[in-house]
């Protein structure tokens, strides 16, 4: 039998990064096949170009035994071939309706059916069980209902081959439940599923056969029922699992840096209620959840607290010393991706490096190049676009940034988001440094293996309540991951 | 001047046009170059039309490096010319060395306050500064010509303009350039123009305001997380842009004309985009863009006389070509870095 899908040697660079190499594995038809690696392993960057998002500098892509070359999403879509992004592709202020016709086929021109395509819509989605109201505006929709809409899109395209990017990210476990009998029905219909995670047990649960990415490389691709976690785990990161270091009390209690009481807030679809949080001097502590349940709210009040509406705003946040922030988004909140890098550096510190009117720009450069050789961010070239930077180096010089300065309180949000192994290392042995200098640090993740070799306590948000909370000898991601679900 | 294939695209372009109206392209290339360098007379002119675009490109470049699109150049610098002439009427009475220098900072001041209502507007009400300053334009044009003909017009002429401002106020006798270039509007306000584009580079790159006003331009999320008040920049830059606007009045009504004349400006504040445009908004290449598009600009107005089909009008079209070319540049250059991309 042919396989649905074919990577053959297919490999990607951007720039001086090598994001694929040499990828081959197939797919077979009418299967759920799991993608598993961990950030930035090169999983979404080959399903982009299984998509047409992206174009391979090497390699051919076979779709059931044909090869092809998309040079945009819209080939992938005549070729049967759906994508449902990480990061929703939908026009909130329409319709559900309204966001599924967008991507019909068909003369700009010609009138939509819409009730025949409303009633065709309404089929697919009984029966496979995709349930939504096709009237309801997508912004007052929740996000499992949203990524239910993306699917349908799909569908009502009558693709055959599914990618889903990080489905269940967003999702609580109910729903998490929901969507996996849904594929599972897909599947039974003939469709043939790839889905990128990195969560191993969903994959022992849903696919048939797994492929793992390591650093821009396919190291495995084997059937699910001859695999294993740990073995998955094994392979994923290359190394035994790091066993958390062993963290001696020396947390100084007498010194409150940070000081959150009773504070609540709303930004509309997110919001806080009644946080009381402490942070001590050499103190690590993590905030755990599901995104999308209050952790924006807290950056922007920690960050700010001004541009939130007043009234929607009460307790109170005492900070003792200076504060410094990794952003949670670093291209949208952190950087100038189009300025060199170090430009970069000089954002947000411009009073360190100005002389009356003037910059600095020698003392600037001969700083940025010392961290830039400190902290191996390659290459070696100050006057870089920063965007052409790979993510790993792009967060490393954000840190920099953001520690050199000596904050007394760090507020590190997805600190390795995006980032390769070898810079997570790096980046969490430099938090771990800030903190040993008397630094404390709020670290803010979405990642349980982060949260639980960096905090000394660590706090679970749940719809903008702080649910549960575990001191360092209570970790384990089974009582960790049922507070992220809401359960206790 | 990365730009400058865009420009020679436009320019080979538009010549090519002239075949279809029975010309031959380097005949009418030939008179361009000749009516735009052919002797100090024409140069004097060209030179004439460099200075205001410097300024305009100036201003529309400081807007593009705050992120803002400032399309109201050409009324920010009507507002300065009409109140240095303003000022020159009817404080007739200032000594010289004071009385230019008052006229050119009421010009800035008028200037700059057209922009800054623009870039309050932008910063505080969120209001869209193209739509701001488009409908700016109109309103100084209706205000200029009010004052033109009605408060302070011209008692010995016909046409519409203001009367004469006083001759302290001009630099005439002790203008090198314009003794350089007899009988041409030309004076030394170009190298005013110069100067002032050399500091605003220096302002741009080596300044922290100037960083500040870029990181805003360039992600204002992210300045704004950085503590950089996007407001304040958007607002000083829209003021500093309708102030390099208004030195159009040093070279218009100090240095040349001496009063405001309705129509004096063949658009320069429109052509000025362009100008920024070619010179990817870089003070030191602007330069260099307000001086070819000056020279198009010359070089066409002696096509009326030396062909039999072509008229003045024809640098509108060779202007929107050169615009086109280097739009097309610009987005060939994006689109090779994204296809380098993925």
């Amino acid at each position: 039998m042919t396989a649905a899908v074919q990577f053959k040697g297919i490999s990607k660079y951007f720039g001086e990064v090598r994001a694929n190499s040499d990828i081959s594995f197939s797919v077979a038809k009418g299967s759920i096949h799991a993608i598993v690696g961990e950030n930035g392993a090169g999983k979404s960057t080959a399903m982009k170009i299984l998509f047409g998002m992206y174009r391979p500098n090497s390699g051919e892509i076979l779709i059931h035994g044909q090869s092809v070359d998309f040079a945009s999403p819209i080939d992938a879509m005549a070729a049967k071939v759906g994508m449902v992004h990480q990061h929703f592709m939908l026009a909130e202020p329409y319709t559900a309706l309204d966001n599924i016709l967008l991507q019909q086929k068909g003369s700009a021109f010609a009138l939509l059916p819409r009730k025949e395509q409303a009633q065709r819509i309404n089929d697919i989605a009984t029966r496979y069980g995709f349930h939504v109201d096709l009237n309801a505006k997508v912004e007052n929709l929740s996000v499992g209902e949203q990524q239910r809409i993306e699917i349908l899109k799909i569908l009502s395209q009558d693709s055959d081959i599914l990618i889903l990017d990080e489905p269940t990210a967003v999702l609580t476990p109910q729903e998490v439940q929901d969507l996996f009998s849904n594929l599972r029905k897909l599947k039974a219909e003939g469709k043939t599923i790839l889905i990128i995670t990195h969560k191993l047990k969903e994959v022992m649960a849903l696919s048939d056969a797994v492929t793992v990415f390591r650093s821009g490389r396919m190291v495995e691709s084997k059937k699910t029922t001859d695999t294993s976690v740990e073995d998955l785990a094994a392979l994923m990161v290359g190394r035994g699992l790091q066993i958390p270091e062993e963290r001696l009390s020396s947390i100084d209690i007498s010194k409150t840096l940070l000081n959150i009481e009773n504070l609540s807030a709303d930004l509309g679809t997110h919001k806080l209620r009644n946080i009381n949080l402490k942070i001590h001097a050499r103190e690590v502590v993590g905030v755990a959840g599901v995104e999308g349940n209050g952790q924006d709210v807290l950056i922007r009040c920690l960050l700010d607290s001004k541009s939130l509406n007043k009234g929607s705003l009460s307790g109170s946040i005492q900070c003792h010393g200076s504060l410094q922030a990794f952003p949670e988004d670093r291209l949208r909140f952190g950087v100038l991706p189009s300025r060199p890098v170090y430009e970069n550096f000089l954002l947000g510190q411009e009073h360190r490096f100005t002389k009356g009117l003037f910059l600095k720009t020698r003392e600037l450069i001969a700083r940025t190049q010392e961290i830039m050789k400190a902290y191996d961010i390659r290459p070696h070239n100050e006057r870089m676009a920063f965007g052409k930077l790979s993510g790993g180096n792009q967060q490393k010089l954000v840190v920099a940034r953001a520690l050199t300065q000596k904050p007394d309180v760090i507020l590190a949000a997805q600190p390795t988001r995006g980032v390769d192994i070898g810079a997570i290392e790096f980046i969490h042995n430099e938090i771990r440094k800030s903190r040993d200098d008397g630094a404390g640090v709020l670290l803010i993740s979405s990642e349980l293996d982060e949260l639980m070799a960096l905090s000394d306590r660590i706090v679970v948000l749940y719809k903008g309540q702080i649910v549960a909370e575990f001191t360092r000898s209570e970790f384990n991601e089974t009582s960790l991951g049922k507070a992220m679900g809401g359960g206790h | 001047m990365k730009r400058i294939f865009g420009f020679l695209l436009g320019l080979t372009l538009a010549l090519l046009l002239t075949l279809f109206a029975g010309e031959n392209p380097w005949n009418v290339f030939t008179i361009l170059v000749r009516s735009a360098f052919g002797s100090m007379y024409d140069l004097g002119l060209t030179l004439s039309y460099t200075t205001p675009l410097i300024f305009c490109g100036l201003s529309v470049a400081i807007g593009f490096h705050a992120g803002l699109f400032n399309i109201g150049a050409e009324g920010q610098m009507t507002m300065a010319v009409v109140t240095a002439a303003a000022v020159g009427v009817l404080l007739p009475d200032v000594p010289f060395p004071l009385a230019p220098v008052l006229a050119v900072l009421a010009a800035l001041i008028a200037g700059g306050l057209w922009g800054w209502i623009a870039g309050w507007l932008r910063a505080v009400r969120g209001s869209h500064e193209v739509i701001i300053t488009i409908m700016m334009n109109f309103i100084a044009a209706g205000l200029a010509g009010w004052f033109a003909l009605k408060i302070i017009p011209n008692p010995d002429s016909q046409n519409p303009e203001t009367a004469l401002v006083s001759p302290n106020y001009m630099f005439k006798d002790y203008d090198l350039v314009a003794r350089l270039f007899p009988d041409t509007p030309a004076n030394a306000s170009l190298v005013f123009a110069i100067v002032i584009a050399v500091l605003m580079w220096i302002f741009l790159w080596k300044t922290a305001w100037g960083f500040k006003l870029r990181a805003v331009g360039s992600n204002p999320e992210a300045a704004h997380r950085a503590g950089i008040s996007e407001k304040k920049v958007q607002i000083a830059a829209m003021t500093l842009a309708g102030a390099l606007a208004g030195f159009v009045a040093l070279s218009e009504v100090v240095g040349s004309a001496g009063q405001y004349r309705i129509g004096f400006s063949p658009d320069y504040g429109f052509i000025g985009i362009a100008v920024a445009l070619m010179a990817s908004n870089n003070p030191l290449g602007i330069i260099v863009s307000a001086f070819l598009m000056g020279a198009l600009h010359k070089g066409a107005s002696d096509l009326d006389l030396e062909t039999s089909t072509i008229t003045r009008d024809f640098s509108r079209i060779i202007q929107a070509l050169v615009i086109l070319g280097v739009v097309a540049q610009g987005y060939w250059e994006w689109f090779k870095q994204k296809r380098r991309k993925g």
